[in-house]
């Protein structure tokens, strides 16, 4: 395999598009984590057979790529170079596949999108609305490339950033400072300004002549996050370039990247691309022939929320338990070893090269606000959303800084699915709160949400309809972090417990008037208290939902009721002896035979035996079972 | 113009400090109690503490052997 | 300075001072939990959580480890303050009611009943807060690493490895000592003490020393006895050239902080025996060795402790990685270090003055510094050939040996021959310090300081002036530091870290405090309550014993007492003109003479005169002391006072000797 160098790399890149362009179609099929555990490889395994069979494999290519981002519509294919975009696609359908679109040149339009049922398909990618309004940087790639193959991304112009650094001889300072005017700031939920934060790292080194890290922080504990995943799995060349870049500035020789250990295809695709660019002569002694040493090493996480925490992921890399430590002085000063420091988060690494290639400017004219004087003064560049819940187009999402929540929800998400109403939205994670409707104008960038009680944090975004239970869902984060809790300080470990004990009194019916000061009591002690941020912001999410939704805790209560109809304790599922007209199609998938009834005749639950699952509502396609 | 140190004469000088006396005489063992004219002078105190001609000083070093 | 303020006291602190070192300067209180001054802060009760004001800057920080980089206001009463505190200890009320340290805070803080029932609530007194201190004094006091934490959130615990009782765990009870509840019951002993919990106390005290102290002063757990080569240097005590000088400009290459920094294993408890909790051994991993039958190999070396370097520079070498792998060998071959270093030194001394050559040592030159050359007798040594197998003899047949196969002086060698009943000197220069000759001479086996170290007392501080001071210390040091082999125990922990007050007590050689202390450990063992003096009278009895032992044997006599001239002063006029001064000097002083009226020649002979008479004068003093004859043999009177004339033909041997009262 060729060394590249400074001088090489862009008739590397010309190389490898020209061997791009000899094809006649490229078939880019999804194998994100999604894609893939609905079947994307063996449809791809399928297709490339029935392409081998029919002796096209000299015009059409097919590539395995990282997350294409329209996960609810996938097994996903997208053949360029038109762009044309196939969804839900199984193995059965290659045959047609290949031979109508392919061979007989007609697109095959049932395999299409169409915005609503019966509405026309809309062929081409770029034209559907989910994708429209997104703007990629860090996810610039997704989708294009094989992520298993360096020449590939080459090709797709990884690491011309760092040719452009090498070859100009931009010093360390000159870049940090490229990287302050951009005004990009942390992405992975602390929105400290990056610039800010290699400069004093670097500033350490120098004083103390000790040689700085740059970590980057994969490990995405948030439940229903996943873009930090996607960016690894799809371009997992844009982490390791930022990571140079980011070692470049600070003059570290060492980098470490910390993914949880529950991304295997992750860590497989990044293995590979660290494997492929020390052969390539991108990691190792001599970078691009200029000398510069930096290699990589991977860590993997064991199955810790906490790890995420930057002093806690430390102490795990260095072989310790992951507990956090103190803040009071600094990771960038004394972080990995007690040396200078950089943590990034993948997103923020992700998003350093085209930084770098394409100027500061460029990236702080996306977004809002004025970073012309300071990071701090706006929101600039792009931000990666995992768009889940009850919303029609979940999957991954990319767009300014700055867009408001409904153009997420409704103009790319696509509305609430079933006809249902939306209750609200939860944004930053286990750290985050929710906001309802009457909130949905505010522009999403690191400062606008925290006044409302929430933040954005890392990007996780979960929409809630109207069958959510606000009191439920405090209640569940806040369990989710009392396992995840490391336990090492009071407020935390006892306080989580303290709390979801009133949550879980609370949603059994068993609330207690003075339970809401309590829970802001407690809130309060663990917000001041606590050691890191998990405790710190744990109570957030009760905190946002007090604040928006607390006629649904007083109605829990001192009404016993749950008005959502979710909380399985006070509501009762019961059919509605007018509407129902004894067809029986709840009877049999009910868990615990609590229906009875005889054919044609109403049915009726047993409520000693009815637990509440929801499976006859389901079922039953006349609308009689009740919620109460 | 001198002044005793465990019983051996030493050369005083103006300004002579009890921090400057056991860096000369390279009283470099940690463990050291220094009395002057038989009251004892805490450690924080050795670098400000100024001797006077004639002062009798006493450094005990605690070293009771290897 | 930085300037911290609390509510009605203001006090200046270095930058990095914590708030809780500047509230307890300043004599303000902040309740805490989980801190310990042994300890580095942990920061996870929260209790000493604060309100602070920094300019516009105000937040809720613990003041056990936040550190003082600018002035700061702290806000010990405010309401953030104090309903932190409450809340904090409200849930921690509601999972250990009982725990007398948190009912007392919680009270002091204002709170009731808690407002919430815990689901683990934990109804005993002694339960475990998981405050994390015994966790952290195995770890980082002891460096054990015993205890951990096990599980996360509300599975938190303490535990050892496995869930079993570890084999690691040597007993030392620090972790009982320091757990605010009584959380932690610790197993008795099988050998059954008498009071055990008597025998922990006075461990409890020692360990607390070794954590809080070691590192000011010897630094024992960190370097071990290696600390001694910089110091041994400065006051002109390291043995240099076969005990000539002592001090040299290359001594600063294997003194401790080399050592510390590039080959000893930090962080990792190395006792000689279970329980020790000073654990001063160091090592150095793997090395890669340089000669010999293991040559490439890379292995551990037990060392080097100060008489393997003190030895390495009494034979002009002062190469670290020579003598680590010096102190290889000699492990490996079972030979001293000591015993090969003073030999050594003795042989180069020798060569250097002609009494040797190449033809003699097979081809090895051996002037002093020659490290190659030394490391191979070493080798030949042990295999038993060479030159090495001569010099395996041991000063006292070298120096017969070269008298009568070289025709060498012998009164020469004689003077330079370290070496007393036989046994090679250890690595002290003792020519300043009657005491230390008498320490060496007098003692049992030979030349080895187990029994006296009177260096500091008598050349340094000047204690023990008179005659009968030095009889004084000769006759309690070596009874009190023999009493420690008597019963298997260390001295280290005794002297090597002293309690801070200890140079305000009447006699600070002695370490009163730990000679208490060992007499807790006698009655905590065998339930019989002991005094100093009882300790002493124990180690008499068999001290004196074995001095008649060596009577029986053909030796115990004041003739046997006998030490080469180098180590009571100078042999040669160049050893002279090193401290010429301080000769020319005592001269003067201690003799009336005038130096200046003297040929060198005259100055060495009226000093080594003066000395070998002083010397003299010492054992007649010692030998008073302790109830001996002049001919230094314990009289019957002693024997009696001890209850040895008890034994079996003992009488019938003094009085063999001339000794019948």
């Amino acid at each position: 395999m060729p060394k590249v160098t400074i001088e090489n790399l862009s008739a590397i890149a010309a190389e490898a598009q020209e061997k791009h362009a000899a094809y006649k179609s490229i078939l880019l099929v999804c194998a994100g984590t999604g894609c893939v555990s609905s079947g994307s490889l063996s449809f791809r395994d399928v297709l490339q057979k029935e392409i081998d069979n029919r002796e096209l494999s000299s015009e059409l290519k097919v590539v395995a790529t990282g997350c294409n981002g329209f996960c609810a519509h996938g097994p996903i294919c997208v053949v360029q170079p038109e762009g044309i975009f196939y969804q839900h696609l199984k193995a059965r359908h290659v045959p047609e596949l290949i031979e109508q679109h392919f061979v007989q040149g007609k697109p095959v339009e049932h395999l299409m999108y169409r915005a609503a049922k019966g509405e026309r398909a809309i062929p081409l990618e770029k034209d559907i609305q989910f994708f429209a309004k997104q703007q990629t940087i860090a996810l610039r790639n997704r989708g294009r490339l094989d992520p298993e193959d360096i020449a590939d991304a080459i090709r797709r112009g990884a690491y011309q950033g760092l040719q452009k650094v090498l070859a100009e001889g931009i010093k360390a300072e000159a870049l940090i400072d490229l990287i302050l005017r951009s005004g990009i700031r942390g992405r992975g939920g602390g929105g400290f300004p990056t610039g800010i934060k290699w400069q004093t790292c670097r500033q350490a080194s120098l004083e103390r002549k000790e040689t700085a890290y740059v970590v980057c922080n994969g490990d995405e504990g948030d439940p229903g996050a996943f873009m930090d995943r996607s960016i690894v799995e799809a371009d997992p060349h844009a982490v390791i370039e930022g990571m140079i870049l980011g070692a470049l500035a600070v003059g570290a020789q060492e980098g470490l990247v910390y993914i949880r250990k529950e991304y295997p295809l992750a860590l497989q695709r990044l293995y590979k691309a660290i494997d492929q660019a020390r052969e390539w002569g991108l990691l190792g002694d001599d970078l691009m022939g200029s000398g510069m040493k930096f290699d990589i090493q991977v860590h993997q996480g064991a199955g810790a929320f906490v790890c995420g925490e930057s002093t806690a992921l430390m102490a795990s890399m260095e072989g310790r338990a992951g507990e956090p430590r103190a803040k009071y002085v600094h990771t960038v000063e004394y972080g990995f070893r007690n040396a200078p420091t950089v943590l990034n988060n993948v997103e923020t690494w992700a998003s350093i090269p085209p930084i770098v290639s394409k100027g500061a400017e460029w990236f702080a004219a996306i977004g809002v606000g004025d970073v012309s004087q300071s990071p701090w003064g706006g929101s600039s560049g792009t931000k990666v959303f995992s768009l889940v819940g009850n919303v029609c187009n979940t999957g991954l999402v990319e767009v300014p800084m700055g867009i408001s929540l409904r153009e997420i929800v409704y103009d790319i998400g696509g509305g609430i699915p079933n006809g249902r109403k939306l209750k609200a939205i939860q944004s930053g994670g286990p750290s985050g709160g929710c906001l309802p409707e009457s909130q949905l104008d505010l522009a999403v960038d690191f400062d606008t949400l925290q006044e409302a009680g929430s933040m954005m944090g890392s990007g996780g975004l979960i929409v809630m309809d109207d069958r959510t239970c606000m009191v439920d869902v405090a209640r569940y984060f806040i369990s989710f972090l009392m396992d995840e809790s490391c336990g090492k300080c009071t407020p935390c470990r006892e306080g989580l417990v303290a709390v979801h004990e009133v949550l879980t009194r609370i949603t059994e019916g068993k609330g207690r008037r003075e339970d809401l000061d309590l829970l802001e009591d407690l809130g309060a002690a663990m917000k001041e208290g606590s050691l890191c941020g998990l405790g710190q912001s744990a109570v957030n999410p009760v905190l946002s939902t007090l604040r928006y939704f607390r006629e649904e805790y007083e109605a829990h209560i001192n009404d016993g009721r749950c008005p959502a109809g979710a909380c399985k304790a006070l509501i009762r599922y019961t059919i509605d002896t007018e509407t129902c007209n004894g067809c029986g199609a709840c009877v049999k998938p009910c868990p615990t035979a609590a229906i009875t009834g005889k054919l044609k005749q109403v049915h009726i639950i047993d409520q000693e035996a009815c637990i509440q699952c929801g499976t006859c509502l389901d079922a039953c396609n006349f609308d009689a079972v009740r919620v109460e | 113009m001198a002044i005793l140190v465990n019983g051996e004469s030493y050369a005083w000088r103006q300004g002579l400090t009890i921090a400057q006396l056991i860096d000369e005489k390279k009283f470099s063992f940690p463990l050291k109690t220094v009395f002057v004219n038989g009251k004892r002078i805490p450690k924080p105190e050795h670098k400000k503490t100024i001797l006077a001609d004639g002062d009798e000083v006493q450094v005990l070093h605690l070293m009771s052997g290897g | 300075m930085i300037e911290v303020s609390f509510e009605d006291k203001k006090i200046e602190v270095e930058p990095g001072t914590t708030l809780v070192d500047a509230a307890k300067a300043a004599g303000v209180y902040i309740t805490t939990l989980c801190h310990n001054e042994q300890l580095e802060p942990y920061g996870a009760c929260r209790i000493c959580s604060v309100e602070i004001a920094e300019g516009e800057r105000r937040r809720v920080v613990t003041a056990c480890n936040y550190p003082v980089h600018k002035p700061v206001t702290v806000f010990t009463k405010s309401e953030r303050t104090l309903r932190t505190r409450r809340v904090i200890l409200e849930m921690m009320l509601a999972r250990w009611p009982k725990v007398k340290v948190i009912q007392n805070m919680a009270k002091l803080a204002g709170v009731e009943e808690p407002r919430f029932a815990h689901p683990d609530r934990n109804e005993s007194e002694n339960a475990c807060i998981l405050c994390g201190l015994c966790v952290r004094i195995c770890k980082e006091g002891l460096w054990h690493n015993v205890l951990a934490f096990e599980g996360r959130g509300p599975t938190r615990k303490v535990t050892q490895p496995f869930g079993e009782i570890s084999p690691e765990c040597t007993g030392c009870s620090a972790c009982a000592d320091i757990c605010p509840t009584g959380a932690i019951t610790m197993v008795d002993d099988p050998n059954h003490p008498a009071d055990p919990a008597r025998i922990r106390k006075a461990g409890q005290v020692v360990t607390r020393e070794m954590i809080l102290l070691d590192h000011q002063q010897a630094l024992m757990r960190i370097v071990g006895t290696a600390h001694l080569v910089e110091i041994m240097n400065d006051y002109d005590l390291l043995p240099v050239n076969n005990y000539k000088f002592g001090d040299h400009p290359d001594a600063e290459k294997i003194s401790s902080p080399h050592f510390r920094k590039k080959y000893f294993t930090q962080g990792v408890p190395d006792a000689c025996y279970l329980g020790c909790n000073m654990a001063c051994t160091k090592a150095v991993e793997g090395f890669e060795l340089k000669t010999g039958p293991d040559q490439g190999k890379f292995v551990v070396v037990d060392g080097p402790e100060y008489e393997t370097l003190g030895g390495s520079s009494n034979m002009g070498i002062f190469d670290p990685e020579w003598v680590i792998e010096m102190n290889y060998y000699c492990d490996t071959y079972g030979i001293d270090t000591i015993s090969y270093a003073t030999a050594m030194a003795f042989v180069m001394e020798c060569y250097e003055a002609g009494v040797l050559n190449q033809e003699r040592t097979g081809g090895l030159e051996l002037p002093f510094g020659a490290a190659d050359a030394a490391i191979e007798v070493l080798h030949q040594m042990a295999e038993g050939e060479g030159f090495g197998l001569t010099v395996g003899l041991g000063i006292r047949r070298m120096k017969k040996l070269f008298a009568e196969k070289y025709d060498a002086d012998a009164a020469f060698l004689q003077d330079i021959g370290m070496e007393a009943k036989g046994l090679e000197y250890s690595e002290y220069v003792t020519k300043e310090s009657l005491a230390q000759q008498g320490g060496y001479g007098i003692a049992l086996k030979g030349a080895q300081h187990d029994e006296a170290w009177l260096i500091f007392m008598d050349m340094v501080n000047k204690q023990i002036p008179s005659f009968e001071d030095k009889a004084e210390a000769l006759h309690y040091f070596p009874m009190w530091r023999t009493w420690f082999g008597l019963n298997g125990l260390c001295k280290l922990p005794w002297n090597d870290v002293e309690p801070e007050d200890n140079g305000e007590v009447d006699e600070p050689a002695k370490v009163p405090k730990h000679v208490d202390g060992y007499c807790n450990l006698v009655a905590g063992m065998t339930g019989k309550e002991v005094k100093p003096a009882d300790l002493i009278l124990q180690s008499e009895r068999v001290y004196n014993f074995q001095r008649i032992f060596n009577l029986k044997m053909g030796f115990g006599k004041r003739e046997h007492d006998v030490i080469p001239y180098r180590s009571a002063g100078p042999v040669t006029e160049e050893e002279y003109q090193s401290r010429a001064e301080r000769y020319d000097g005592q001269l003067k002083e201690e003799q009336g003479l005038d130096p200046a009226a003297m040929s060198l020649a005259e100055k060495v002979a009226a000093t080594r005169q003066w000395r070998e008479d002083r010397y003299q004068k010492l054992l007649d003093a010692v030998y008073k002391r302790r109830g001996w004859t002049a001919d230094g043999i314990p009289t019957l009177a002693t024997a009696k006072r001890l209850g040895l004339d008890q034994m079996e033909g003992l009488t019938e041997l003094l009085a063999a000797h001339g000794v019948k009262e």
